[in-house]
């Protein structure tokens, strides 16, 4: 009779001793962006301290708290805004990826970077979706978990997962995929009653590919959704410039970005160009130019691992941007030229559709293929080309390969 | 042997303790009340509360003694007694049922009471219209958010407690090059600039704006409407050995984040709120305020917000208002507060895994008594009837 009592005591103390706001937390989070306050440089005391952080002074206030009743300066009203951490199509990276042609498009919703709906007999239905998040809580076993509550289904520990996951290959490395069946009470038998999952971790981000329907369907799709899977890659240059947003980004400064993950990366910035606010957290810099008709041309610097396809691919990819066919790798020799930078030397297309023209510039440096796009209508990037030229020719890299 | 643990089983579940148990209580809820006038709420929450004992400081901030049994004691061995009384006495008869089921409703209310203190978190999240967020905070806990910058797509933070800063000495962590040596911490604080304000001198640290800022200790903020300015000095020195980059004040009150570089990689430091982080993101879509006509006392305040949840595949509108509160996945948001000049909402994030204990507890409390007394009732009501009646 003794031992329980006991036992409760323990636990009740363990529990105490184990309160969790002493332990230390690690994130990867895409960048935040910078609001103007706390954009003031760090340098500067002052900039940090508002309200002159008088002795005693109330700091702000406290969140919950009814508004007026606590007047005064907030300490952190200097901190920069959050950025959305988990990747959006109006925010985050952009991708590419080859679906199975029985596969359906659907329109995305604000945290899929691919959706797709894929239709059986009877009705049956699965719907696939790609999606990252930059910190995913509870690592792998906590996400595949979450998946088999979903389905109503116990869930692993480590070992179990070990069992019943297999490895897959990525564009960016191996990662795992889980299958669970079961069917949730009240779920609609056409629509659900399995998920096939893959999770795989990218510098930082949990990169998420979800299958989830019919059971019949979804295990007959099982080997489009793995070959789907390895075809999801990162876009090498964003699709065409949007709405910028009301935040700058943490590069909008009026100097290039100080660094990179491979090296720092210098450039003299035309004259008549400004440093625009970055609408995608892919995007290392962004420079516009306005002519005086109005028309507006940005630059955008990006980076990403490896050759991001090949050049071939890349030229594709920009000319279908620009509504031109695409072309073979014998097409492709004529339309690319070089330029010298520095040490590097610069690969060159100039493409024009029937509305705007494209003209980009990239190289290796490191392990990352940097690119630098400039898009816009013809006349603004026939008048600018000369700048643009100048630009790529004033690259660096300071930091060795 | 036996006759002591058997004494010790006596004592555990007598009548005894559960009176001497509710007698602390009453005494802890009386000093706590008083004591609020003097220490604030959360300070007294924490110290009387929330905690195993009362500690007294011997002279000043050094030795501490325990004084009196905490929240967490009290209501710990009541559950203690009550479990181990409710298992000493208990016998199968329909006589004590309702008596029992009530005694187990008590069980699962102190239970429950219990578990929320211990685990249950709240925090705040404060949307501007328009803008998204996937984190809350807490302001009343701190965390040193130390920022490995150098990639230009993802910063890779670390972050350390307040409460690990106060602990003092060196903080190490497999994601840091350096230990964090914390060489001055302050619970609550007041900045000065040296040479503009009087009573500034020494420097705080001897880099980055602590260089030029003095700080000193002063007494804890006790008002509802005041908090903490918790600042440290840290010293970083490299794991790898070599000399150290120097000491930094981070503080509460900075809004700018303290930088320097080691190895060819770009660290900040931010003392901040204490961050939650979630696996969905929320976006304030609309705010609505109104007040009653003629004054500015607030009648009613809503937030229509939109949940995207890439794992569940939701993306819907919410309206959360006073009552009526968003759940999703262990975190329930209230409609709290909002921003002075309405431009945005503050909205309370409570995760707490006992909330449904009390609902359970009411109903077996209330079955329990129900049951009893209607047992109670017909047979006082048989034994009543006159013998004729029979």
């Amino acid at each position: 009779m003794k031992r329980p009592y006991l036992l409760l005591g323990c636990l009740i103390l363990t529990a105490a001793a184990c309160k969790q706001d002493r332990e230390i937390k690690v994130y990867h989070l895409a960048k935040e962006t910078a609001a103007s306050p706390g954009g003031a440089p760090a340098a500067d005391p002052h900039a940090g301290m508002p309200g002159g952080a008088m002795p005693g002074a109330m700091p702000g206030a406290m969140p919950g708290a009814m508004p007026g009743a606590m007047p005064g300066a907030d300490p952190h009203a200097g901190l920069t805004a959050e950025q959305l951490a988990t990747a959006s199509p109006a925010s985050g990276p952009q991708f590419a990826d080859v679906a199975p042609a029985n596969w359906k498009k659907q329109v995305l919703s604000p945290m899929r970077l691919a959706s797709y709906l894929v239709a059986g007999d009877g009705g049956a239905t699965a719907d696939i979706s790609f999606s990252i998040l930059r910190q995913a809580p509870g690592g792998t076993l906590a996400n595949v978990n979450r998946w088999r509550d979903q389905l109503g289904q116990p869930p692993h520990d480590e070992a179990a997962l070990k069992a019943a996951s297999q490895t897959i290959k990525t564009s960016f490395g191996e990662g795992i995929v889980v299958e669970v069946e079961g069917l949730p009470s009240g779920a609609d038998a056409a629509k659900d009653g399995r998920l096939i999952g893959a999770i795989a971790d990218k510098d930082g981000s949990t990169w998420f590919f979800k299958m989830r329907g019919n059971s019949a369907l979804t295990a007959a799709e099982k080997e489009h959704f793995i070959q789907w899977v390895a075809t999801v890659t990162p876009a090498a240059a964003d699709a065409a410039p949007a709405a910028a947003p009301a935040a700058a980004p943490a590069h909008s400064a009026l100097a290039p970005p100080a660094a990179a993950a491979d090296g720092s990366v210098t450039w003299q910035v035309p004259a008549g160009w400004t440093l625009a606010p970055s609408t995608s957290s892919m995007r290392y810099a962004t420079l516009s130019v306005v002519a005086a008709d109005g028309s507006k041309g940005e630059l955008v610097v990006s980076h990403f691992p490896g050759d991001v396809g090949g050049d071939l691919e890349n030229v594709n990819r920009w000319r279908q941007q620009v509504s031109l066919p695409p072309v073979d790798a014998a097409g492709l020799v004529p339309l690319v030229s070089k330029l010298t930078a520095g040490s590097k030397t610069l690969s060159l297309i100039d493409v024009t559709g029937p509305q705007t023209r494209l003209t980009a510039g990239w190289t290796r440096h490191g392990a990352d293929t940097w690119f630098f796009k400039f898009t816009g209508p013809d006349a603004l990037v026939a008048a600018e080309k000369a700048k643009f030229t100048a630009f790529l020719e004033s690259v660096r890299f300071t930091n060795p390969e | 042997m036996m006759t002591a643990l058997t004494r010790l089983i006596g004592a555990i579940s007598s009548l005894r303790l559960t009176v001497i148990c509710l007698a602390a209580a009453f005494v802890l809820v009386f000093a706590g009340t008083l004591a609020q006038v003097r220490l604030g709420l959360f300070f007294v929450q924490e110290q009387y509360f929330q905690s195993w004992f009362i500690w007294w400081p011997v002279g000043g901030d050094g030795f501490h003694l325990p004084v009196f049994p905490g929240g967490h004691l009290i209501g710990a061995l009541l559950l203690v007694n009550l479990i181990s009384a409710h298992i000493r006495r208990f016998s199968w008869t329909w006589r004590k049922f309702g008596i029992q089921l009530t005694h187990f409703g008590l069980i699962i209310m102190l239970a429950g009471g219990l578990a929320t203190d211990l685990f249950s978190i709240s925090s705040f999240m404060r949307l501007k219209i328009g803008e998204t967020k996937n984190f809350s905070e807490d302001s009343m806990r701190m965390e040193l958010a130390v920022t490995d910058t150098t990639d230009p797509a993802i910063d890779k933070i670390t972050a350390v407690p307040g409460e690990v800063l106060a602990g003092g000495g060196s903080i190490t962590d497999a994601s840091l090059p350096f230990k964090i040596v914390v060489k001055g911490f302050y619970r609550n604080s007041a900045l000065r600039m040296i040479g503009q304000e009087a009573g500034a001198s020494a420097p705080a640290s001897s880099k980055g704006a602590g260089a030029r800022i003095s700080v000193q200790s002063i007494a804890r903020a006790t008002k509802m409407d005041e908090r903490d300015v918790m600042s440290a000095v840290v010293e970083i020195l490299p794991n790898k050995g070599g000399a150290s980059l120097g000491t930094w004040l981070v503080s509460d009150a900075m809004a700018a984040p303290q930088d320097f570089d080691l190895d060819g990689h770009h660290w900040s430091m931010l003392l901040r709120p204490m961050r939650y982080y979630k696996p969905y993101s929320m976006t304030l879509a609309e705010f609505t305020h109104e007040t009653y006509p003629g004054t500015e006392i607030p009648k009613n305040f809503s937030s229509k917000v939109t949940l995207s949840d890439a794992d569940t595949s939701e993306h819907r509108q919410v309206a959360i208002y006073m009552n009526h509160p968003l759940r999703h996945l262990g975190d329930t948001y209230y409609q709290s507060g909002f921003e002075p000049d309405n431009s945005g909402t503050v909205l309370q994030v409570v995760r707490n895994p006992g909330y449904q204990a009390p609902y359970i507890a009411c109903v077996i409390v209330s079955l329990g008594l129900i049951f009893q007394f209607t047992y109670h009732l017909t047979g006082f009501a048989r034994r009543s009837k006159p013998p004729a009646a029979r």
